[in-house]
C-alpha cells in the first residue's frame, strides 16, 4: 500500500530526529532515578534518606552519616548507664 | 528537525485518509460494533520551563471494543486497554468517541488514556485516521494519535509528557 510505505517512511524520518539521550518520564530512568526538569536521569534528592528505612544505619551512598553526632549519642548512652548503675549500688545519692 | 517530520508524517496520513473520501463511492454503514488491535510507534516529548525534548515513543499495544452510539453523525465510543512495552512496561485504559464525518472512512477520535501499573499517567487524546476494508468484515486501519500526559506519578516535577504515533491495526466487524 503507498500509503502505509509513506507513513512508515514519515516515521522513520521522525525516529530519526529524535533520538536523544532524554527523559521524559521518570520511568524511563533507572531504579532510583529521576527525570529532572532538565529531563535528564539523576538520583531523586531524598533517596538515600528513602532507602535506609527502619535500619537506623549509614544510608545507601554512604556519605551523610555525621561523626559527631554519633561520638555524642554513644556517650550520652555511656552517661544514662553510668547514673543507672550508680542508682542500684548507692539509691540513696538519688 | 522533528517538527518538520511530525508535519510529514500529518501530511502522509492525510492522503491516505483522504484518498477515499475524494472518491465518493458510497460506502457502507460502519460497523455497529468491532474489535480492532493495534500497534503504534512514535515520538515521545516532555516540556515545561526548561524546553521541550523529544525521544522515540515506547511501543504501545492497544486492544479496542468500538460500539456505534449516534447515527448521524456516525459517532461509536470505544473502550480498551493498552500495554506500552520496548525500553518500558506499563498498562493501563482507554477511552472515548470517534466520529466518522458522512460515514466515510475518515475517523476523528477524541478521549482519554490513563496509566494505572506500575505508576500512573493520565491526559487526553486526540486521533485521526481510517480503516480500508479488506473483507466484508475485516479491515486495516491506520492512525495517528497523539496523547498529553498531564497528571500522574511518572511525570517529572513542573512538566508535562506527550506522544505522537502511528498506529497500525487490524479491526473485525462484530456486529
Amino acid at each position: 500500500m503507498r500509503g502505509s510505505a509513506a507513513a512508515a517512511l514519515a516515521l522513520a524520518i521522525a525516529l530519526a530526529g529524535c533520538a536523544r539521550d532524554v527523559c521524559t518520564r521518570n520511568s524511563e530512568c533507572s531504579s532510583g532515578d529521576i527525570c529532572t526538569r532538565a529531563a535528564q536521569c539523576e538520583p531523586a534528592p531524598d533517596a538515600s534518606a528513602a532507602g535506609d528505612g527502619g535500619s537506623g544505619g549509614v544510608p545507601p551512598d554512604g556519605a551523610a552519616l555525621d561523626a559527631a553526632a554519633q561520638v555524642d549519642a554513644g556517650s550520652g548512652l555511656d552517661a544514662g548507664i553510668d547514673a543507672a548503675a550508680q542508682l542500684e549500688s548507692d539509691p540513696d545519692s538519688a | 528537525m522533528a517538527p518538520r517530520s511530525t508535519a510529514l508524517a500529518l501530511t502522509s496520513l492525510l492522503l491516505v485518509t483522504a484518498g477515499p473520501a475524494r472518491a465518493e463511492e458510497p460506502l457502507d454503514d460502519p460497523p455497529l460494533t468491532s474489535l480492532e488491535a493495534r500497534a503504534g510507534l512514535g515520538m515521545a516529548f516532555g516540556g515545561g520551563a526548561g524546553g521541550s525534548v523529544q525521544r522515540r515513543s515506547p511501543l504501545t499495544l492497544t486492544a479496542l471494543v468500538d460500539h456505534a452510539l449516534v447515527v448521524d453523525p456516525w459517532t461509536s465510543g470505544f473502550v480498551g486497554v493498552v500495554a506500552e512495552g520496548y525500553g518500558r512496561g506499563s498498562a493501563g485504559v482507554i477511552a472515548g468517541a470517534r466520529v466518522r464525518p458522512a460515514r466515510g472512512r475518515l475517523r476523528i477520535a477524541g478521549g482519554a488514556e490513563v496509566l494505572l501499573v506500575p505508576s500512573t499517567l493520565a491526559g487526553p487524546l486526540a486521533s485521526v485516521g481510517g480503516c480500508l476494508p479488506i473483507t466484508a468484515s475485516f479491515g486495516l486501519c491506520l492512525d495517528l494519535e497523539a496523547v498529553l500526559f498531564v497528571t500522574g506519578s511518572d511525570l517529572p516535577d513542573e512538566r508535562i509528557a506527550g506522544q505522537a504515533q502511528i498506529l497500525l491495526g487490524v479491526a473485525f466487524d462484530a456486529w
